[in-house]
């Protein structure tokens, strides 16, 4: 089935993801918000930080990240140890 | 189990462990790695937090949303579960500490060479947030989906 026309605004986000929000906050945070029209007026807010510019402005740190990784790794090869790697990178 | 050169690599997908993701969030939000690579170890219990939380919450997430009190209520009364709830405590805790060590800075003006993600908040909110309603409390909500 072809699906035409169908936009964010027209598939609603389920309620999954509620046990996660905050008792505290004020707002919704963007991951559970079911509120169409105010999950996109506070999203508009902090934007400009998740933008994909923004994003790549910031891959020099990602680096930094990567290098000590391999860092580490490397430091383990050297020493002929064992390394669980579940504990050292994304599951 | 993959050999890499003399270093065994042992690869257990079912862990919800990793110091690199969080290293990167920490170097992202407040501009230092927490240190959970350089120093090996767990910083702040996040990852022991998590790993507690996850299986629990995802429980009460599959649940039908009238359920979810049952579960929540109902889970509380088995240990682990408790330890689990109380995490999560935990890392509402950490949000708010972050934010007020870095406004403790900025009051004191030594924040003039923070960058990140948590200082690009804390300049929305100053700079627009009385017409945004953007306040702290906002701040430590973005922290706190980032933990």
């Amino acid at each position: 089935m072809i699906l035409r026309g169908v936009t964010d605004a027209d598939v609603l986000q389920t309620d999954f993801y509620l046990p996660f929000r905050s008792t505290w906050s004020r707002y919704p945070d963007a991951f559970t918000n079911l509120d169409e029209r105010q999950h996109a007026q506070r999203r508009r807010i902090v934007n400009a930080l998740y933008s994909m510019s923004n994003v790549l402005q910031m891959e020099e740190s990602v680096d930094k990240c990567v290098q000590m990784l391999v860092d580490k790794l490397s430091e383990s090869a050297t020493k002929g140890s064992t390394l669980d790697m579940s504990i050292w990178v994304q599951w | 189990m993959v050999k890499y050169g003399t270093v065994t690599l042992i690869c257990i997908d079912t862990d919800l462990e990793s110091r690199y993701a969080f290293d990167v969030i920490g170097e992202l939000f407040f501009s230092r790695m927490f240190g959970f690579m350089k120093n090996a170890h767990d910083y702040g219990g996040y990852i022991h937090t998590l790993d507690l939380l996850i299986p629990f919450i995802a429980v009460a997430c599959a649940s039908p949303a009238y359920l979810r009190p049952v579960v929540l209520i109902s889970g509380a009364l088995i240990p682990r579960v408790f330890k689990a709830l109380k995490a999560l405590k935990h890392i509402e805790e950490a949000s708010e500490a972050c934010v007020t060590e870095r406004k403790g800075r900025i009051e004191r003006g030594k924040a003039d060479d923070c960058e990140g993600m948590l200082q690009s908040f804390f300049n929305i909110m100053h700079q627009k947030g009385v017409e945004k309603d953007f306040g702290l409390t906002e701040v430590e909500a973005e922290v706190y989906g980032a933990l």
